[in-house]
């Protein structure tokens, strides 16, 4: 048997407990139609909380259904989505410890780690995995030495007006690395890989928590730690080899309300949005911007959210630790606040 | 509706016949790929869509395993890029493969596992050259890389596997 049959054969015998799924060709017809929109599982965050809340058997019976939208505010297709009855409460049998607390003890972690450094944290049992990231950032307590600090970095829009009455102000600047470059974890296990532009990606295989093949960029490991269930990991990336990526702004105001602002540089263009059934989406002009869409809802209980996006006239490429090089030609703006006049989000980066 | 440059099949039936001759490679390489079976049957499901609604565009002197194989990647790449990826935990290891009626061979799994191990770009050149049986140049086409980089990633895969297989013919011998 030649290599390429063997090898072949050896991956069928592996993957063979894979079954066909009888109806997908009548279900790829029916969703091409437009009669039977899917539910992806792998569509946001939620939906994932709650395949893990299905595995740990929370009882769920009602469903949501809600429209996505694109840029214009177009309907593209109606989703219905299954709520949890409870909050979720799945726990580690063996541990006799809930997800809730497992989060709670990562983000402990994490609100330690120094600014600068770069961190994961993993937890990882038989009933489910959970995990957090901290990125290298620069923190602000003053929008002034943030604008300052923001000056030279042409690639992202900063706010161009605050609401007068604010009375706090918080941000945070976030980083990656713009340098391709070795890394000196444990090297004699790593993989040295050539690109097609010359310069080299650095592997660790063995690196099974977490992201096996991410170790790319310069990420200077300086702890590693795991035990039966927690891996942590943290890294130190030099300003001088980071590039700014994004930021995080929290504006306060008298009565205890917030407008959250969170800028990033996009490498997976966001091409719809959940549109619920008492939410209004408006398409916006915003200078600069290439698309708008304001989304608002008419009570105080669900945020208005505005977003923005712009494609850069210069792509902008920097080196993920946990997805690997990236090249960005987007810019995507979101802005969320409860009880906000829309006009003043608007403003915000519109300026007038 | 789209047809395809063949023998009197509408669209429908085109992707029938498709899906009916290539759901099953495709879902083993995207479970190759994602580690995840949930997320591979997305994958081939968004495969088989991005197929359905590109059938006039295929063209009939191409590779239709090639052309489907390329879809499917392109997608897994996508999931692998997005969010999802940052919240659960990829490693694998012989248990988490699917059930099989038949004996498992451990060291065939040993060598699936290792496959499945390998940083993701050698992965995606394995799984498309031995899984897919494309040619250097098709993967070159495939993952918009030149033919001289999927020879390296190719031999970087080699190299890395090379003591599994040595095992997994052992016990062929000795078995």
């Amino acid at each position: 048997m030649d290599e390429k049959r063997k090898m072949q054969a050896i991956l069928n015998h592996s993957l063979s407990g894979l079954k066909e799924n009888p109806f997908l060709s009548q279900r790829i017809i029916a969703q091409a139609k437009g009669e039977e929109p899917v539910k992806k599982r792998t569509i946001s965050f939620i939906g994932i909380i709650a395949v893990l809340l299905v595995l740990a058997a929370v009882a769920y019976a009602a469903t949501e259904i809600y429209r996505q939208i694109n840029w214009k505010g177009e309907p593209v297709e109606t989703i219905t989505e299954f709520l949890p009855l409870s909050e979720d409460t799945s726990s580690d049998s063996d541990a006799n410890i809930s997800r809730n607390e497992i989060n709670d003890i990562i983000h402990l972690y994490i609100d330690n780690i120094p600014d600068e450094d770069y961190a994961e944290i993993w937890y990882k049992s038989q009933t489910f995995t959970t995990g957090n990231i901290h990125q290298k950032q620069k923190n602000f307590t003053s929008y002034e030495d943030f604008l300052q600090y923001m000056s030279s970095v042409d690639y992202l829009t900063v706010p161009s007006w605050l609401p007068e009455n604010m009375i706090s102000f918080s941000g945070k600047v976030l980083m990656e690395s713009q340098i391709l470059k070795e890394t000196d974890a444990n090297p004699e296990n790593f993989v040295y890989y050539t690109n097609e532009d010359g310069s080299i990606s650095v592997f660790n295989p063995d690196a099974l928590w977490g992201y096996p093949d991410a170790l790319w960029g310069y990420y200077k490991q300086v702890e590693e730690w795991e035990n039966d269930q927690i891996k942590f990991c943290r890294y130190i990336l030099d300003d001088t080899e980071a590039i700014i990526t994004g930021y995080q702004l929290t504006i306060g105001f008298p009565d205890h309300s917030e407008i959250q602002i969170i800028c990033e540089l996009s490498t997976s263009l966001g091409t719809s949005f959940k549109l619920e059934s008492d939410e209004t989406a408006t398409p916006v002009t915003v200078r600069d911007m290439t698309d708008g869409l304001l989304i608002t809802s008419p009570g105080q209980e669900k945020k208005d959210k505005l977003f923005l996006r712009r494609e850069l006239n210069t792509p902008v490429s920097f080196v993920s630790l946990m997805k690997g090089e990236q090249t960005s030609s987007e810019e995507q703006i979101t802005i969320m606040a409860y009880d906000q006049e829309p006009e003043n989000l608007i403003k915000i980066f519109s300026g007038e | 509706m789209a047809t395809v440059k063949g023998p009197y099949r509408s669209a429908d039936e085109e992707i029938t016949h498709l899906v009916e001759t290539h759901q099953l490679a495709l879902l083993r390489l995207c479970f190759a790929y994602l580690h995840d079976q949930a997320l591979a049957e997305d994958a081939v499901q968004e495969t088989f869509l991005k197929a359905y609604k590109k059938l006039d565009q295929f063209q009939g002197n191409a590779n239709i395993k090639t052309w489907l194989s390329s879809i499917a990647i392109n997608c897994c790449r996508d999931m692998h890029r997005g969010s999802w990826f940052r919240h659960i935990d990829r490693s694998i290891s012989v248990d988490q493969l699917p059930a099989r009626a038949e004996e498992a061979i451990p060291e065939y799994d040993a060598v699936t596992i290792e496959v499945m191990r390998l940083p993701i770009r050698l992965r995606e050149v394995i799984l498309l050259y031995y899984f897919q049986d494309m040619d250097t140049t098709e993967i070159a086409e495939t993952l918009r890389i030149s033919q001289q980089a999927v020879s390296n990633r190719l031999q970087r895969a080699r190299t890395k596997l090379r003591k599994a297989l040595s095992e997994a013919e052992r016990g062929e011998q000795n078995g």
